[in-house]
């Protein structure tokens, strides 16, 4: 597992407080128990937290899977270096 | 002009489809222009007036997304103008008539094709590429199986379709699919929606007598009668798509097999809830979490279980969109109520979620969301919320709860129903259906025996729908 993958794990446990939950990078969001828009709408707030990226709304509906995620966080923190 | 109207079927659909074989030997531009031209024609040929209207919109619109595309430090602001004026035009014609009294006419399917464009504005202003070329756009916008009563389209997913440039012709394989989900789409309406129609119209003209038995017939009818007219002309509309060869999303997905409200939300008018969620939940809870978090608030399921992180982080985004919801459809107060009162379901539904309510059994569950959407489908069909309130209390039993002669309905029509249920409980979607989703047993297939049944189907559909019968979402 990468270590960002290991930090988004790690969100997703906090947000649902169920820590037997193990993403894998391309199950989608939402096979996880009870996940739902509101959940992921989260989820990408604790993100931009954690990893000090910025989303646009329109940016969520793409998000369909942790692969989803950690290719717009790479992307936004190449913008970012640049 | 509607998709079962004998014109439409005898006509317009046969030059429509021949003049697209004709023009796509010119190549992808003159396909495009006489999609254009056609799709222009099927709009005049049921709201000519409303042409201009239309024509504003659209070039309005377009010239929008370019100015967006050019100006990259006020993109946000510039289709923040642009949102604004699009609800400001469907505002005035939609809200005109019972506020100002003005008698503007409704155009044509102005709530499908203003939300279409509001999602391309929003997409280009968050995006980094050029704005789409002008006549993809008209296309994209205009296109007449969508342009009257969706499904919504999304710029993302189905504009490339629009903007290719290669594969502009008719083949067989796309002919023969899309024949298949229009004729089932014609039998949906013709056969299982239209025969509800005249039984449902005369329980709500009677909608202070009705008696238990009689108001529990009439709500259950017109659910039916609204799933299978809407789905059907869903249907109609994707096999028209793929007929041209565009791929048109999905509205419907068993919506009475959901399992609760949220689930029903995600099968029910599928484009519209994803526009709504895309453009207005996710945006305001992005904000209200965003807020939250400025202030060391916890965004967490534990904080939601507060009282003030629920009414902020649920009450709040869900109300809006569920009263949007309601009002989109018209200037109504039994549709605010409807937005309302699923808007209520919802969070009553989150709740029970997060303070981790038992799991009901699949049966229970299913009655009990289907129970929840029958109040709702009642308040949408009623035209005052006095009319519903009396079909609702005569389900009740406060109308009485025994048979009258007056309300009795035929044996006939009670097995009607029940096999409308083992339909819409047994059968695959029309999609699962055409395209041979796997574990489906019944599918269809290219051979002489499905396209003898498609033939027997299109005739029946032809005879059964006979040129009349209205869609119920032309009025939006």
């Amino acid at each position: 597992m990468t270590t960002q993958l290991a930090d988004l794990t790690h969100l997703v446990r906090d947000l649902l407080r169920n820590h037997d939950i193990d993403l894998e990078e391309t199950a989608p969001f939402d096979d996880l128990p009870l996940w739902d828009s509101m959940y992921l709408v989260a989820l990408v707030v604790e993100v931009e937290d954690h990893f000090g990226v910025m989303f646009e709304p329109e940016e969520i509906e793409g998000i369909v899977t942790p692969a989803d995620l950690l290719r717009l966080i790479a992307n936004k923190r190449v913008l970012v270096r640049n | 002009m509607a998709f079962n109207s004998f014109s439409f079927l005898l006509w317009f659909l046969p030059l429509a489809l021949a003049g697209y074989a004709a023009a796509s030997r010119g190549g992808a531009r003159w396909a495009k222009l006489w999609l254009i031209v056609m799709s222009l024609l099927f709009y005049a040929c049921g709201a000519w007036r409303s042409i201009p209207v239309l024509l504003l919109s659209v070039a309005g619109n377009v010239v929008l997304l370019h100015v967006i595309a050019a100006g990259h430090r006020y993109r946000a602001w510039l289709a923040a103008t642009g949102v604004v004026a699009n609800l400001a035009l469907l505002g005035w014609f939609k809200y005109a008539v019972p506020v100002l009294g003005v008698d503007t006419g409704l155009p044509l399917g102005i709530s499908f094709f203003t939300f279409v464009q509001i999602g391309s504005l929003l997409s280009q202003a968050f995006s980094d590429e050029p704005a789409p070329r002008t006549w993809d756009q008209v296309l994209f916008v205009l296109f007449f199986p969508t342009i009257t009563s969706g499904p919504i389209l999304n710029s993302r997913e189905t504009m490339p379709q629009f903007a290719r440039s290669d594969s502009w012709r008719l083949t067989a394989t796309d002919l023969s699919v899309g024949s298949g989900f229009f004729i089932i789409g014609l039998l949906k309406k013709g056969l299982l929606a239209d025969p509800l129609g005249p039984l449902v119209a005369d329980g709500f003209a009677n909608a202070d007598s009705l008696t238990l038995p009689a108001a529990w017939w009439t709500a259950v009818a017109w659910s039916l009668q609204l799933y299978f007219d809407f789905s059907g002309y869903t249907d109609m509309a994707i096999g028209l798509g793929w007929m041209f060869g565009f791929r048109l999303p999905d509205n419907f997905d068993q919506p009475y097999k959901a399992r609760c409200v949220i689930d029903y939300w995600q099968r029910w008018h599928m484009s519209l809830t994803r526009f709504l969620m895309n453009n207005v939940h996710a945006p305001l809870t992005l904000t209200v979490l965003r807020w939250r978090r400025r202030r060391d608030l916890a965004i967490d399921d534990k904080a939601r279980r507060t009282a003030s992180g629920f009414v902020t982080m649920m009450v709040g985004p869900i109300l809006v969109t569920m009263l949007l919801i309601g009002v989109w459809h018209g200037p109504r107060w039994t549709y605010v109520l409807f937005g309302l009162l699923h808007a209520m379901f919802l969070l009553v539904n989150h709740a029970w979620r997060l303070w981790r309510g038992p799991v009901l059994p699949t049966g229970v569950a299913v009655a009990l969301t289907y129970g929840a959407v029958l109040v709702g489908a009642v308040l949408f069909r009623a035209s005052t919320p006095t009319e519903a309130a009396a079909v609702l209390a005569g389900m009740t039993g406060a109308h009485g709860i025994g048979y009258s002669p007056a309300d009795v309905r035929p044996l006939l029509n009670a097995l009607w129903v029940a096999a409308l249920f083992v339909v819409i409980w047994f059968a695959p979607t029309t999609r699962q259906f055409m395209l041979r989703a796997p574990g489906i047993r019944l599918s269809w297939a290219p051979t002489p025996r499905w396209a003898a049944a498609f033939g027997c189907g299109v005739t029946l559909g032809i005879l059964a729908a006979g040129g009349t019968g209205e869609f119920v979402y032309f009025r939006f």
